[in-house]
């Protein structure tokens, strides 16, 4: 056993603290966030796990085309859930990942509770429609996914064969479908979160949305499972388990997710500061045994099998990965060195891999660390979530020389940069009208002014700290408002977020050389989300729930032993 | 087909943002609105008119200089006066016996959530002369409605005053989670002002977005 007593929800605080914020929350280091134990996609399948939960197919009515609908329930202690499938027949050239397409291979929605053909029906007519349409209060989730083609037809075609798939292009691949938008929380007319966010199997962050995901995987096997045995009844097999389990759920992430992170302060707040905390506990372990020790290494070993499967083709990336796959070789050598004996043996492979690693390999190393440590860490997930459906009062009474120093304390990162530069000012976000998706323009080059979002916190709070120097007259911010109320939106910001360390990125989000795909990938690595594949600077794909097992398969493994590859001895 | 009231507040954000107002005020009124509709009172319906009106005639008048006069003739905006309550500018009457008046407010309903969570318990919101009157509890909304539709006033004289009867058992129904279909309207109405703040899309904004010059066959 380690050496860190009470290992359990009363652990008692770190002894080593927490990393600062002016450490963590900078974009190049939020953009290369790994996915770990607290990912949510980790979160939920240990709870489906522990509770017991049951999986089946009630209804399987999909035609020799591939067109039809499916359902899979998933049923646990309390409640039931039903992901609702609808499969249509795409024209190739109908098929698109962006957010302005209109069709889809398959559109879904997560229905609460067990589904009877009345609402099939009602949910016929809306939810291939996806955006376009209205769901209601009794589904959670709404999504769509397309095939990726290639795998699916080489896949069909081995399998109705009776061949198993070219590993190699499973690999390469890693899904048979993905996703392109995967809505909750009352978005089109589904439930709010205050309808199942007590629930307790929801309890953390985005835990319906990976519940849908998951069967989506589910559903992406059968399919294809399926069309070989249509094609050929008489040869036809199925994938093979450890196959299958190679294929998650592709996604494909644009810049709709980039203004979550913005958006929603005091939630990333929860998020990073658990897995901060997570790493401080598992940097105060005093010891670790030979047992921890030998699986942790194997862990790197299996890291490094599965960096060397992640293929990117953007030059950016592939130089990130290939440091990492460097990284991990001389974090072995590393941690060889380390033995029971050796005291604080994590806080002393962390300090080495901030010295030694590049961002990439730091962040990586985190994640390994964390893994062997479920008991000391696990609780941490339920703190993963924030009310923010409540709008914070203002503190008028606060004096304009406390805000002003809350501003300056807060924006220290800010003060620094000159927002009269172009380069400063460059980007403008904005929503679209074609698809009320944001976007990020060009602010000099493009007449976008009138239109543009407030995601822009640090350019907001120098400004403000600007009119405040000014504003002699007026002594609290209830005064100072009155006068300057275009300032309420960034002084409320300043004021919610004054006791939240992570709470704001801090880098200019509107800068020249700012990279959306940082602000994806952070929020990705939270979701669980592996393989990430930049596409260009603002939208990349990833991978869900690879290796992990099977609504079937869940009793007999264990997922949180299933994110990297098995080794082959 | 309805509306979860988290949509609404996101797209009643855009509505007051797209009607002219600050980021810092549309928040408020969004808040105000789902505040409302969440109590059982048409707050998205005071929400729709009120941003109508906002559009055509607030720039018409001058920037509110932080001073209450009671015998106002320009109606004073709920959000402007709210957050100046609610942030502490304007001061509540606690003391027994005392009123406070605000003036004519346009979309007095609107004032409503801001004077909840400011006013000591006891005081009530009352307006214009149909004596609509709200008593306030903490954590609670009472109200004794004596004229319903004064809920939707489009201006009125508002006081915050004690109590002046126990209000009687009055059970607003139980806050409905959703918008019902019959705010259609409304949502039609917050649709064109949100549409105010997205900009036409253009090739080059499609080329870069997520999917964009990608092989589908992968």
């Amino acid at each position: 056993m380690d050496t860190l007593q009470n290992y359990n929800q009363d652990t008692p605080p770190p002894k080593v603290k927490l990393r600062p914020s002016k450490l963590v929350m900078r974009l190049n280091r939020m953009g290369a966030f790994h996915q770990s134990r607290l990912s949510f996609l980790r979160v939920l399948l240990r709870k489906l796990k522990t509770e017991n939960w049951s999986f089946d197919q009630p209804i399987w009515r999909i035609n020799n085309k591939g067109v039809g609908v499916a359902t899979y329930c998933a049923r646990g202690p309390d409640c039931t859930y039903t992901l609702i499938v609808f499969s249509h027949d795409l024209k190739d050239d109908l098929r698109s990942d962006r957010v302005i397409a209109k069709a889809w291979d398959a559109t879904f929605t997560l229905f609460d509770g067990e589904v009877d053909e009345e609402q099939i029906i009602r949910l016929r007519s809306s939810v291939p429609l996806q955006e376009a349409g209205r769901i209601s209060e009794t589904e959670l989730v709404l999504s769509r996914a397309n095939k990726s083609l290639r795998l699916f037809s080489h896949v069909r075609k081995c399998l109705a064969s009776g061949a198993q798939p070219n590993r190699s292009m499973i690999d390469q691949v890693g899904y048979l479908m993905r996703t392109t938008a995967v809505y909750g929380a009352g978005k089109f007319g589904a439930a709010d979160l205050d309808c199942w966010g007590g629930r307790s199997e929801f309890l953390g962050s985005f835990q319906p949305e990976m519940l849908t995901v998951w069967l989506i995987r589910t559903f992406s096997v059968d399919l294809v499972e399926h069309m070989a045995r249509i094609d050929s009844p008489k040869t036809c097999v199925k994938l093979d388990p450890e196959i299958r389990r190679k294929l998650g759920v592709g996604n494909a992430t644009g810049l709709g997710m980039a203004p979550f992170l913005i958006n929603h302060p005091t939630l990333i707040h929860s998020w990073v500061h658990a897995r901060e905390t997570a790493l401080a506990r598992v940097r105060s372990v005093d010891l670790a045994n030979a047992t921890t020790l030998f699986n942790f290494k194997n862990l790197v070993r299996r890291a490094k099998l599965s960096a060397q499967n992640w293929t990117v083709t953007d030059p950016h990336q592939i130089k990130k990965v290939e440091c990492l796959r460097g990284d991990l070789d001389v974090l072995l050598k590393k941690s060889l060195e380390l033995s029971g004996s050796t005291l604080y043996p994590w806080n002393i492979l962390y300090k080495w891999g901030m010295a030694q690693m590049s961002i990439e390999g730091q962040e990586a190393l985190i994640s390994l660390m964390m893994e062997p440590y479920g008991a000391l860490i696990d609780d941490l997930s339920s703190t993963m979530s924030a009310d923010e459906t409540i709008l914070n009062r203002i503190d008028g009474h606060q004096t304009t020389s406390a805000l002003k120093e809350l501003v300056r304390k807060t924006y220290d990162w800010a003060n620094s940069i000159d927002f009269d530069t172009a380069a400063a000012r460059a980007r403008i976000w904005y929503i679209s009208e074609e698809k009320l998706e944001p976007r990020l323009g060009e602010r000099f080059e493009e007449e976008l002014e009138h239109f543009e979002q407030p995601l822009s916190p640090g350019y907001d709070a120098m400004k403000l700290i600007r009119d405040l120097s000014q504003s002699h007259k007026c002594t609290n911010v209830a005064e100072f408002l009155l006068s300057f109320p275009e300032h309420r939106h960034i002084v409320r910001r300043v004021q919610t977020i004054a006791t939240k360390e992570y709470a704001e990125i801090q880098d200019n989000t509107i800068a020249a050389e700012m990279m959306p795909i940082d602000l994806l990938r952070c929020k990705l690595s939270f979701f669980g989300a592996t393989k990430f594949d930049p596409r260009s600077d603002r939208w990349l794909r990833i991978n869900l729930f690879q290796h992990m097992p099977f609504p079937n398969e869940l009793s007999k493994f264990d997922p949180d032993d299933m994110v990297f590859p098995q080794l082959i001895d | 087909m309805s509306w979860s009231l988290g949509e609404t507040g996101a797209l009643a954000l855009k509505a007051a943002r797209g009607a002219g107002m600050t980021w810092g005020l549309a928040e408020e009124a969004s808040e105000a609105a789902v505040w409302l509709q969440a109590r059982g009172l048409p707050g998205v319906s005071a929400l729709c008119r009120y941003l109508s009106w906002y559009q055509l005639q607030n720039s018409l008048f001058p920037k509110w200089t932080g001073i209450l006069y009671e015998d106002n003739t320009i109606p004073y905006c709920p959000f402007i006066i709210g957050t100046a309550i609610s942030d502490g500018a304007i001061k509540i009457p606690t003391s027994v016996n005392t009123e406070g008046s605000l003036g004519l407010i346009r979309q007095p309903l609107l004032l409503l959530p801001f004077v909840s969570t400011s006013a000591p318990e006891g005081y009530g919101l009352y307006v214009g002369n149909f004596f609509i009157s709200v008593a306030l509890g903490k954590e609670k909304l009472l109200s004794h409605l004596d004229f319903p539709n004064a809920l939707l006033l489009d201006e009125a004289e508002c006081f915050i005053r004690p109590v002046s009867k126990a209000p009687p058992n009055f059970q607003l129904k139980g806050p409905p989670l959703r918008l019902p279909d019959c705010y259609g309207g409304c949502i039609n109405v917050f649709n064109t002002f949100a549409g105010k703040t997205y900009a036409p899309s253009t090739e080059q904004s499609r080329s870069t977005g997520a999917g964009a010059n990608s092989i589908d066959d992968d």
